[in-house]
């Protein structure tokens, strides 16, 4: 019964990721990468050629909209914690399961527990 | 030969009062100014590891587990865990959505306190990493240091 719940689980996982990927792939591109004209040495020479005017789709939010909407100056660090705040509450997340993760291993090496059998 | 020992760890330990203030320093300046140069609460938190080394090769593993103990950081990590989602839930709470910047016009664009919600995230995200990574350094000096 746990087996037979663990597949159908899994299954429902698998189709609604293809489900959505699918989805995915038939909604219209958010950016075609068409007003990308200025080579990336002449904008490290020059930041100011850079033409924000033609930015389209999720760029444009961020590149012009980023200091009405967030007051923040730096915009790496507004799109990390306010436009895709929940990408990084899973990535601080990684870091308690890596602390436990290291405690079991290391705190059962200390007291011993693991590597009698290896020993012998 | 003994002597000589004792001489080079007294010129670590003096020399550490005035570097491991500044490093400290400099680690919460990189992290409070996340939201205005390069930087923010991961990159400045894992400065931790270098001030828990520099207490280790000054003062020896007794003194430093003496000072920050495991288990305190480890529940310090989950109490900032839990702030970073109750403030990504103040979104909800004021009708918009789940990490929405509810906070953003307190303060004037430029000043050290501006941004709102993003200040405090990257606040707690800096707790965060700094006790999770020294909890991390910790247990790894106590295995390096185990008495047989």
């Amino acid at each position: 019964m746990k087996k037979f719940l663990t597949f159908v689980s899994l299954a429902v996982i698998l189709f609604a990721g293809i489900m959505a990927a699918v989805r995915m792939a038939q909604m219209p591109r958010t950016y075609e990468g068409q007003n990308a004209t200025v080579p990336v040495v002449i904008l490290q020479q020059s930041p100011d050629s850079y033409n924000d005017s033609t930015a389209d789709g999720a760029a444009a939010v961020i590149v012009q909209q980023n200091l009405a909407k967030t007051h923040a100056v730096n915009d790496v660090t507004s799109v990390v914690f306010d436009f895709r705040g929940y990408d990084t509450m899973g990535e601080a997340f990684i870091l308690i399961t890596a602390v436990a993760g290291s405690a079991v291993i290391l705190f059962s090496k200390k007291a011993g527990k693991g590597d009698k059998k290896d020993e012998e | 030969m003994k002597n000589e020992n004792i001489r080079i760890r007294h010129v670590i330990q003096r020399s550490l009062d005035i570097v491991l203030p500044l490093t400290m320093m400099y680690m919460f300046y990189i992290i409070l100014h996340g939201h205005l140069s390069p930087g923010g609460g991961f990159q400045g938190g894992v400065l931790v590891v270098g001030v828990i080394l520099m207490l280790y090769f000054a003062n020896g593993y007794t003194t430093t587990a003496r000072t920050l103990s495991f288990d305190l950081l480890h529940e310090a990590e989950g109490v900032a865990s839990v702030a970073y989602v109750a403030l990504a839930m103040m979104g909800i709470a004021a009708g918009a959505q789940f990490c929405e910047n509810i906070l953003y016009q307190s303060g004037n664009i430029g000043d050290l306190y501006s941004g709102g919600t993003i200040f405090w995230m990257n606040l707690t995200v800096g707790i965060k990493v700094i006790t999770g990574i020294g909890s991390i350094t910790l247990l790894m000096l106590s295995i390096v240091n185990q008495k047989n």
